[in-house]
């Protein structure tokens, strides 16, 4: 999926885009047309100008004008965002901010007209959403983690001490396999003895793991080697069964179309010297019926503690591992390749940001949204879709790296409709530095700027928000770029919905796995299993009109506006610690 | 009145016999993996280890995480091991910014009249004030949420400037309006 070609998609806001009704065409910032997606001519966007931005309008009384716009009679839609630089990793801005909405014109808004735009709400019952259980799983063990400094362990890069059962036998064989030739005859896979360049090893066939229980406790059970290929060997838990047919599926579509595509957009799970956590060279997917037990419904974790030194760590396996639930009536094949790739970009991130770069972990709204996009990207994206839905229903109370504010029940910060807006910003950021082409066959991905882009966020040492801040107001300007999309993009406003900048590329199927790459807000998408989702775009979405109401730091929403005579809009907040403002573009006359 | 019994809910009781102390700091949120921000840690500087802090009911699961950032006044008291048990807390100053203020701790509830059901921020103590209508519109499925509120008082008016939800609604709490 490639963007065609355009401008960057940056805007200066305030500075440009004087549209009048009658000269639109004329007066654009730049002047030129564009091309869409479907050939069709575009005419220059129809933003409004914006007269003043934070630095030059009025305060008073302790509130800030932070922005103002004169409207010809006409339709609008307007999208406003607030953002605040004191928010880090320590401190997510889990709150919301007054913002005041103003408008002076001598008439009343057609409200009539208004109304008729308003849209159903997007289709999503959070009591439906599959990803309900892995939201809930990964409370569990985030809150089951060592709080302590990841130490790069002494024995990275080899097989856990005291794993190993005791005798040669069907567990091991004497059969030797060294970290030049990790490679074992049958089911086994290399356990080496130390980290050393030329170190050597045998080859297991049954493995001890651990299986966490709760903070410092667990179970200590037997796996066994069933499948294993050049990225990841599959161990199913003694007792449990998972078909031949399904290992080969799933062990088939990592190696050859997940793991390549992963590795592209997120790099390897090593550290800098190429090894990988228990030197054998593959990730092992560790199937056991404990994982649905743990949390009803779940289908897969990683748990970042397996990095850890399990002499320190106790619960530690001290290996590159995800958890798995076989199969079941409510697990499909499908289901456990999306949860693979999503839990795989954890296990990326963690070995970029903590081993390789020695930095902090990323942060949850930042690392849950990579996965989520690792889904969509790798063709498992049924999951994203409905993470995208819960977003658009409650995209006016969804901060992108807060708390959100939406049914009233939600504990923790980590939710679908905020996985859904990161998902969201990263594919928009993805798109607009142009996208790649993924081929028909599996794993093939041509990188045209969007690769590079979601790898560089992964490979830097910075994490959360610091990695958008490069250049004055640059997270505030990249998210108002990225509102204007969600409030444009396939909602069919001439010269704004085809611009380039605020559209989504068309959705592709992936090749392999016949599910949608990409988003579409509104229209319908084809998910796992059959199903379907139909999305509406942003709701719900009300008028412009003089009010007060919250907005969440670091989130945004769009209104709409249409009135027969000419007006002022302006928008205020607190006039200290946030940065707001309000992009304006004309929908159409006046009906 | 309900809305006073509501307000009441919010008061923690320490179990009969704890002794309890008082601890203030600024809360942080401790990360331990990718993503990992797994719990909330009571933050007193640089040369001082932060303390581990779990809470007890009425305190919901993740409240204090709610706080990150915030300097407050925690009640409570340590356990044999690392963790400290919280009872009840004080929020001192919140905002991430410059001006770094108090705020005011309450719920939400709604007052159904017959032009229609209006939010209310329902102090602590009682007192309560109508927020403004778009406040309402927004926050209208927060009702029994545990909130802290910047903003000022006007007469039976509340105008918020800055807002955040603590915890959700408590089941036990929720109150129909006759």
């Amino acid at each position: 999926m490639t963007r065609p070609s355009h401008s960057t998609g940056t805007f200066p806001i305030g500075t440009c885009f004087l549209i009048a009704s009658s000269l639109s065409a004329a007066l654009g910032c730049g002047g030129e047309t564009t091309e869409p997606p479907d050939g069709a001519e575009c005419g220059a966007l129809a933003e409004v100008e914006v007269r003043c931005d934070g630095s030059t309008c009025r305060t008073e009384t302790g509130t800030r004008t932070f922005a103002e716009a004169d409207l010809d009679p006409g339709r609008y839609v307007i999208v406003s965002w607030a953002t605040s630089e004191f928010i880090d990793t320590e401190t997510p801005g889990n709150e919301s901010v007054d913002v005041q909405y103003g408008r002076q014109s001598p008439g009343a808004l057609r409200r009539a007209a208004a109304a008729r735009r308003r849209r159903a709400p997007s289709r999503a019952v959070l009591d439906h959403l599959s990803v309900g259980p892995r939201l809930r799983a990964e409370q569990v063990v985030r809150s089951w983690q060592s709080t302590a400094p990841f130490v790069l362990p002494d024995r990275w890069g080899r097989a856990p001490l005291g794993s190993r059962f005791p005798v040669p036998g069907p567990a091991w064989q004497q059969a030797a396999c060294s970290r030049a030739a990790p490679e074992c005859d049958g089911l086994a896979v290399c356990a080496l003895e130390s980290d050393a360049p030329d170190a050597v090893g045998v080859c297991e066939s049954s493995l001890r793991l651990k299986f966490r229980t709760g903070a410092t406790s667990f179970d200590e059970v037997t796996a066994e080697v069933k499948w294993r290929g050049r990225h990841a060997a599959i161990v199913v838990e003694t007792g449990d069964e998972v078909s031949a047919q399904v290992l080969e599926t799933l062990g088939t579509r990592f190696d050859e179309h997940i793991a390549p595509l992963s590795h592209a957009l997120f790099g390897p799970p090593t550290d800098a010297s190429g090894a990988d956590r228990d030197g054998n060279g593959l990730v092992l997917f560790f199937f056991s019926h404990r994982v649905p037990e743990l949390v009803d419904g779940l289908v897969g974790f990683f748990q970042p503690d397996d990095m850890r030194d399990p002499e320190t760590i106790a619960p530690s396996n001290g290996r590159d591992l995800l958890y798995l639930a076989p199969p079941s009536a409510d697990i499909s094949v499908d289901s456990i390749a999306g949860t693979i790739a999503h839990e795989y970009e954890h296990l990326q991130n963690f070995a970029s940001k903590v081993v390789r770069n020695g930095s902090s972990p990323e942060s949850v709204w930042l690392d849950e949204g990579l996965a989520t996009l690792a889904e969509d990207l790798t063709g498992h994206g049924s999951d994203a879709q409905e993470n995208l839905a819960a977003y658009l229903a409650c995209h006016s109370n969804t901060s992108l790296t807060g708390a959100s504010v939406c049914t009233g029940d939600e504990v923790s910060a980590d939710t679908a409709q905020r996985r859904g807006m990161v998902f969201l910003f990263l594919r928009y950021l993805f798109e607009q530095a142009g996208g790649a082409d993924f081929g028909t066959a599996p794993g093939i991905v041509e990188d045209r700027g969007g690769v590079a882009r979601i790898r560089g966020l992964v490979d830097s040492g910075d994490t959360g928000i610091d990695l958008f801040s490069d250049g004055e107001d640059a997270f505030h300007r990249r998210l108002g770029e990225f509102l204007g999309a969600v409030a444009a993009s396939n909602a069919d406003y001439p010269d704004v919905s085809c611009h380039p900048s605020l559209s989504f590329a068309a959705p592709e199927t992936d090749a392999v796995t016949g599910q949608t790459r990409g988003v579409v807000l509104r229209g319908s998408v084809a998910l796992s299993g059959g199903r379907s989702l139909s999305l509406s775009g942003p709701t719900p979405v009300v008028d412009f009109r003089d009010e007060s109401a919250p907005l969440p730091v670091n989130g945004g929403e769009v209104r709409h506006l249409s009135s027969s005579q000419a007006s002022t809009v302006r928008i205020g907040g607190p006039g200290e610690d946030f940065r707001i403002s309000f992009r304006i573009f004309r929908t159409g006359s006046t009906p | 009145m309900s809305a006073l019994a509501l307000a009441l809910c919010l008061v923690a009781v320490p179990p009969p016999g704890a002794a309890t102390t008082t601890l203030t700091g600024e809360i942080r949120e401790v990360r331990a993996g990718p993503g990992g921000q797994s719990h909330a840690v009571l933050w007193r500087g640089a040369d001082i280890p932060p303390l581990s802090l779990r809470t007890e009911a009425p305190l919901a699961p993740g409240e204090l995480s709610r706080l990150a950032g915030a300097e407050v006044a925690l009640i409570g008291r340590s356990p044999p091991g690392d963790t400290w048990t919280v009872y009840d807390y004080r929020i001192l100053r919140v905002g991430h910014g410059r001006r770094r203020r108090a705020p005011e701790v309450g719920i939400l509830a709604a007052l159904t009249e017959s032009t229609g059901t209006t939010l209310l921020f329902v102090r602590k103590d009682g007192r309560a004030g109508r927020l403004p209508a778009g406040w309402s519109r927004k926050l209208s499925a927060m009702q029994g949420a545990k909130v802290w509120f910047i903003g000022r008082w006007d007469k039976d008016r509340f105008r918020p400037e800055r807002f955040a939800i603590l915890a959700p609604a408590r089941k036990d709490a929720r109150h129909e309006s006759p």
